[in-house]
């Protein structure tokens, strides 16, 4: 199954990026092809994403649970749900960790193993992963730029 | 042995013109009215428990008439050895494509999307992928309860509480001391990975249950009596209400007939109150676990300076996944001829059977034998490099020769092998160079059993007409069994071959056969259909004494005529045995019960272990591109002994499909998987080779060794030609740059990396 | 899923108008019919444009070749023309799949599934070919080079079709190969590399060239450092290992059951040596 892992600094302080983080609708902002998130409780939430990959649109609704916490340094989550059509199923595990490398500077850290099941994984993983470092790559611009120019939502 | 007239003929398939016309009814050519599409939902987890199955939302979905899971069918399991599968998972799924429920609707699109409205929570299991870590003792158990499980093969032995469910050992003399003794010892470990089997047509099920409750159930499978009896196991259905009709089938080797999806689908025709049809795709060909099973083999060999082999050791490790399907019989088969078709004094071999969580493995043209022969074949090339010796005259000190005691103390006749080597070397031209720059020759010898007990039997009906009918219940899979067992019918009544009909496979009419395969077909139904046909004759003998007022021993059948010795000109025509003789019902009957001699579960030792030997030599030539690893095959000679052939054409084709078959296996097939889930279940991403790889010109060798017990000295074909293919290849590839793969198939990645640390 | 088979281009474009992104067109339906049976695309409507005889041609003027974009692979292949004048993109055309494939499969839409192991796009890209895309209000031309975007997406809109490829007239001593690896003849290409070599006068000097992968990125890539190793220099051995070095560098391949990364990358080291090799054969 893909892996995808990915580091990057953010001139930002730790807990700040963490609070971020934790802001749902602030987070789902950055996330490229983010539909709709919706609060379940704490640690619950569902989101739908919308993805394209030339001629195949996914379009999967996932139920994220977070399992393990340690503000604001690490964060555990699992994620499962179905593509629109239900034919295809994704499962994630997820990790984030922040380090605080100085004052107003983090590293963080986040490592996905990707399980996608049914019609969509007869399509190649090769190219699934690459679209995913592409997804990553556009991501992690986003936060930096929304954390870096202070333009976030609740921090 | 009087003159044959239609045996050893080259003469063309009885089926050539229905199948060329495109005529011959396969399992989805049947058509059924009302009929239902099955389709089956699969688990996407490698190990994981099954908390709850919600099957309301497919319910609910129109055109949906019926859902079954587990609690719907008796808790039952099957298997070929142990009976540890069950049609679909219980407690617990065990592989990435486990059966977890089944869905029959109006058509397949409505099935399909009915599979994806069901709900499955799953709780994930630690899971095995590894077969040397899935035999360690403290690996997590894939079948808890294996010991416990009812088992149809007295041959196997699980290790109890481990994953390991079959270890079969040999002993023959001391293999440490001789190990010592000798001037070299060559340690080495190859491997052979999962492949498929890539029949043409998918496999495919139809049931049906009348108002009486009898199944009738048209399967494409090559264990007709296997399929029945697993029925009854899975489904609750008594035998004698069981009806099984196998129509043509599209190729198998080894591997046709998923006994889940058959029981599947007929559970599904109970429910739904209609006839249920199930066509896999060719994913689901892939994910019904009768793929080859992978092979690692531990070579240890003991050879003295003048190169006779002094002692070996065989450790041979085949990773089943999931269920033990066929692997447990494998291990033991195979084990059998695990130090290949050499005459060692010392010999030790431990094979076993192992658990995962892959995909399961199961039969393949070969059942273990073409991934040892690899290694052993290899092997071979590798000690005559060692001790500077021609690769010819290391294997002719070592072979077995008519009358040499094997490996399990068994004494042969009808070894062909030395002839194999000569002719097949000679017409190869094996001592002549290779072509410049990159060209290379190699060779590999083999050996392969054809398994024993087993019974077979036919029926062979004189028709009023002067023709005859062969009742028996070989499958026709491509092989041209229909053709060969028509063609001594034939023989046996002096007719030519078009006065005999084969009639299709139905347990109604056709009697029991074991199964086709391990090549037994030629000689076990064979002389079952030879002791038919004298049946017949005696009874058209008897009757046609009582008309001729003749003694029936003094009478002569031939071309559908009866006469007394020396007076063919008063013979009367077999019409006349009916119209004159009260309509008799002339059938002769036939058993052919091959039995095996006792095998000692310590040593492995028996004096008959099987009922024959096949053997066989092959020599490749190869050019490789030294820029990228690309190998071409230029040419290709395969002698094999078959004992006889009935026909040469079939015999033929048998090896040049085999030959095509086996290159294409061992330069790029493999099945790919990650963490238990297959990676190219399709025929774009898994190659095979295609008629581009096809060598420049392959020339076929038979060598006729008759067996004293086989029809007309017969013995096999089918799988024999796998066997030496993938080691003549690599020892050709070795030849031409000097690079050794271990691990098939021998792709250009691994040849061109190889290359760049020479 | 609806069906409908416009005779005109007109037609064709505005029934993608109409229907945006539930509309997809098909050719002869090679790639499509796979992922139409897998379903992983599940369309509303299927436009099939293989009734439009009028993009089927295959002609000279002047300056130019001229391919209508339902001409089939296997007319391409045999046209004398293209067999007289541009046998490098025949040979090209050749190495795709097998003979059935080739008489389905039409250069149009193997083009605009934009599969990044197409056969044909890497060496119409090296010899400059370009596009004509139409829709409802008329039609564009778009380098080839450009109409690739990412792994089976093209700058195509939802309302337009492209109705035909064009390739200028390549200038005297110019040579253009097509090299292609793959584990069996027919497989779509595992590497693929296209050069264009043209030499000065006195066929010494290389003074223009083009170099294009196929199969090891999203699109196929043009490898402008691999141009300039060879481009107003004399091609020996240094230039070569040069543009072969740049080529791999350039390349982004993905291990699958084909080969590793690794084992891809340097394939495309070779497959481009070759491809220049040959290239400057033709040129001399």
């Amino acid at each position: 199954m893909p892996v995808i892992e990915e580091s990057f600094t953010v001139k930002a302080p730790v807990q700040r990026v963490w609070d971020f983080l934790m802001d749902l609708q602030a987070m789902g902002s950055c996330v490229p092809g983010c539909e709709a998130v919706n609060t379940i409780d704490e640690d619950t939430f569902e989101v739908t994403l919308k993805a394209k990959l030339g001629f195949i649109t996914a379009k999967p609704t996932l139920r994220i649970t977070v399992y393990e916490k340690k503000p604001p340094y690490h964060l555990k989550s699992s994620a499962r749900g179905k593509d629109s059509d239900r034919a295809s199923t994704f499962d994630l595990k997820n990790s984030l960790d922040l380090k605080s490398l100085s004052e107003g500077e983090t590293e963080v850290g986040f490592r996905s193993e990707i399980n996608i099941v049914g019609k969509l994984a007869k399509f190649g993983f090769a190219i699934f992963k690459e679209k995913f470092k592409q997804q990553n790559k556009e991501f992690t611009a986003r936060l930096k730029s929304r954390l870096e120019n202070g333009s976030t939502g609740s921090a | 042995m009087t003159e044959l007239k239609v045996v050893g003929e080259k003469l063309p398939r009885v089926d050539a013109r229905e199948k060329v016309m495109g005529k011959a009814v396969y399992v989805d050519d049947v058509q059924l009215p009302g009929v239902l599409r099955g389709k089956i939902l699969h688990s996407p987890y490698p190990h994981a428990g099954i908390a709850w199955i919600d099957t309301s939302p497919a319910e609910r979905l129109p055109g949906v008439r019926a859902v079954i899971t587990a609690k719907d069918v008796p808790d039952a399991r099957h298997g070929a050895c142990y009976l540890d599968q069950p049609m679909l998972a219980r407690e617990k799924v065990r592989y990435v494509g486990d059966y977890v429920a089944a869905v029959a609707a109006d058509d397949e699109e409505t099935a399909l999307e009915a599979c994806n409205l069901i709900e499955v929570e799953y709780e994930e299991l630690p899971t095995l992928f590894d077969p040397v870590e899935a035999m360690a003792s403290e690996a997590p158990l894939i079948h808890e309860h294996l010991a416990e499980y009812g088992l149809l093969q007295p041959l196997a032995r699980c290790v109890e509480n481990s994953n390991i469910h079959n270890h079969f050992q040999l002993r023959k003399g001391d293999v440490e001391k001789a190990l010592g003794e000798a001037d070299i010892v060559v340690e080495n470990r190859f491997s052979a990975p999962m492949i498929q089997n890539g029949y043409l047509e998918p496999f495919g099920v139809v049931a049906d249950i009348d108002g009486q409750g009898n199944l009738t159930c048209w399967v494409s499978t090559q264990g007709i009596r296997w399929m029945q009896r697993s029925l009854q196991d899975l489904t609750g259905i008594d035998r004698n209400k069981i009806r099984i009709i196998v129509p043509y089938v599209g190729g198998g080797f080894g591997g046709k007939g998923d006994i889940s999806a058959a029981a599947i689908c007929t559970v599904l025709a109970m429910k739904a109150g209609r006839p249920v049809k199930i066509v896999f795709t060719r994913e689901e060909i892939f994910l019904s676990g009768n793929n080859r099973v992978p092979v690692i083999t531990h070579l240890k060999d003991g050879v003295k300076k003048d190169g006779s082999l002094l002692a070996r050791e065989v450790k041979v490790i085949m990773d089943s996944g999931a269920y033990s399907g066929m692997t447990s019989m494998i291990v033991t088969n195979a084990g059998f001829g695990g130090s290949g078709p050499y005459d060692i004094p010392n010999v030790k071999i431990d094979s076993y059977g192992v658990y995962t969580n892959n995909v399961p493995g199961s039969a393949f043209r070969g059942f273990g034998t073409p991934e040892i022969e690899w290694a052993i074949e290899s092997q071979m090339d590798i000690i005559a490099e060692k001790l500077g010796m021609d690769r010819i005259a290391i294997r002719l000190k070592n072979i077995y020769r008519n009358g040499a005691i094997s490996a399990t103390g068994e004494k042969l006749q009808s070894v062909g092998l030395e002839e194999t080597i000569m002719k097949a070397t000679q017409a190869a031209e094996f001592n002549q160079p290779p072509l410049p720059p990159a060209g290379g020759k190699g060779m590999a010898s083999a050996h392969k059993y054809s398994m024993a007990p087993g019974a077979a039997c036919a029926y062979v009906e004189v028709k009023i007409d002067g023709s005859l009918e062969l009742r028996q219940a070989v499958v026709e899979l491509g092989q041209g069994s229909n053709t060969v067992l028509a063609q001594m019918v034939a023989e046996e009544f002096k007719v030519p071959l078009e006065k005999i009909t084969v009639a299709l496979n139905d347990t109604a009419t056709t009697p029991f056969d074991l199964m086709t395969g391990s090549s037994r077909a030629t000689y076990n139904m064979g002389n079952a259909v030879r002791l038919a046909c004298e049946d017949a004759r005696r009874q058209v003998r008897e009757r046609g004494a009582e008309i001729l007022e003749a003694d029936p021993d003094d009478l002569i059948v031939e071309n559908g005529m009866v006469y007394v010795k020396g007076v063919p000109e008063k013979s009367i025509p077999f019409r006349k045995l009916f119209v004159h003789g009260g309509y008799p019902l002339l059938i002769g009957s036939g058993i052919f019960n091959q039995k095996s001699k006792t095998v000692d579960l310590e040593t492995g030792q028996s004096e008959r272990p099987c009922a024959f030997w096949m053997y066989s030599t092959q020599c490749a030539e190869v050019e490789v591109d030294e820029e990228t690893g690309q190998v071409r095959v230029v040419g290709f000679t395969a002698a094999h002994d078959v004992g006889k052939a009935i026909n040469p054409d079939l015999v033929v084709g048998q090896i040049v499909g085999g030959v095509v078959q086996g290159q294409g296996i061992a330069l790029m097939e493999k099945v790919e998987m990650e963490n238990g889930r297959i990676l190219n279940s399709n025929f774009l991403d898994y190659k095979m080779g295609t008629v581009h790889e096809t060598p420049g010109h392959i020339i076929p060798i038979i060598v006729e060794e008759a067996h004293q017990e086989g029809p007309y000295g017969a013995k096999g074909i089918g799988e024999g030609v796998l066997a030496p293919t993938a080691a003549a290849l690599s020892n050709a590839i070795y030849d031409a740059v000097g690079v050794r793969i271990h691990d098939l198939p021998l792709t250009p990645e691994k040849i061109y990396f190889a290359l760049k640390k020479r | 899923m609806e069906y409908a088979r416009p005779a005109t281009v007109e037609e064709a474009c505005s029934l993608l108008a109409l229907h945006g992104e539930g509309a997809r067109v098909i050719a002869g339906g090679v790639a499509l019919s796979i992922l139409l049976k897998q379903r992983l695309v599940e369309p509303d409507i299927l436009v099939d444009i293989e009734g439009i005889h009028s993009l089927r041609y295959i002609s000279d003027d002047a300056n130019e070749l001229r391919i209508g974009a339902l001409c089939k692979h296997r007319e391409f292949e045999k046209n004398p023309l293209v067999r007289d004048k541009f046998p490098w993109l025949s040979r090209a055309a050749e190495r795709i799949g097998c003979v059935q494939v080739r008489n389905a499969g039409t250069v149009g839409g193997s083009l605009c599934h934009a599969d990044p192991a197409s056969d044909l796009a890497p060496p119409l890209i090296a010899a400059g070919a370009e596009a004509t895309l139409r829709n409802s209000q008329g039609e564009r031309k778009v380098l080839l080079e450009n109409f690739f975007i990412d792994y089976y997406q093209t700058s195509l809109s939802e309302d337009e079709i492209l109705t035909e490829i064009r390739l200028p007239r390549l200038s005297a001593r110019t040579g253009v190969s097509y090299e292609k690896y793959a584990m069996r003849e027919g497989d779509m290409a595992t590497i693929g590399a296209a050069a264009l070599v043209t030499l000065d006068d006195d066929k010494q000097r290389c003074i223009e060239a083009g170099i294009v992968l196929g199969a090891v990125g999203p699109t196929p890539i043009r490898v402008k450092e691999a141009e300039e190793a060879l481009r107003g220099r004399a091609v020996n051995e240094s230039s070569l290992r040069k543009a072969a070095a740049a080529a791999m560098e350039a390349s982004s391949p993905l291990s699958d059951s084909s080969g590793s990364e690794q084992y891809k990358r340097e394939m495309v080291g070779v497959m481009t040596r070759r491809a220049v090799s040959r290239a400057l054969q033709a040129a001399s």
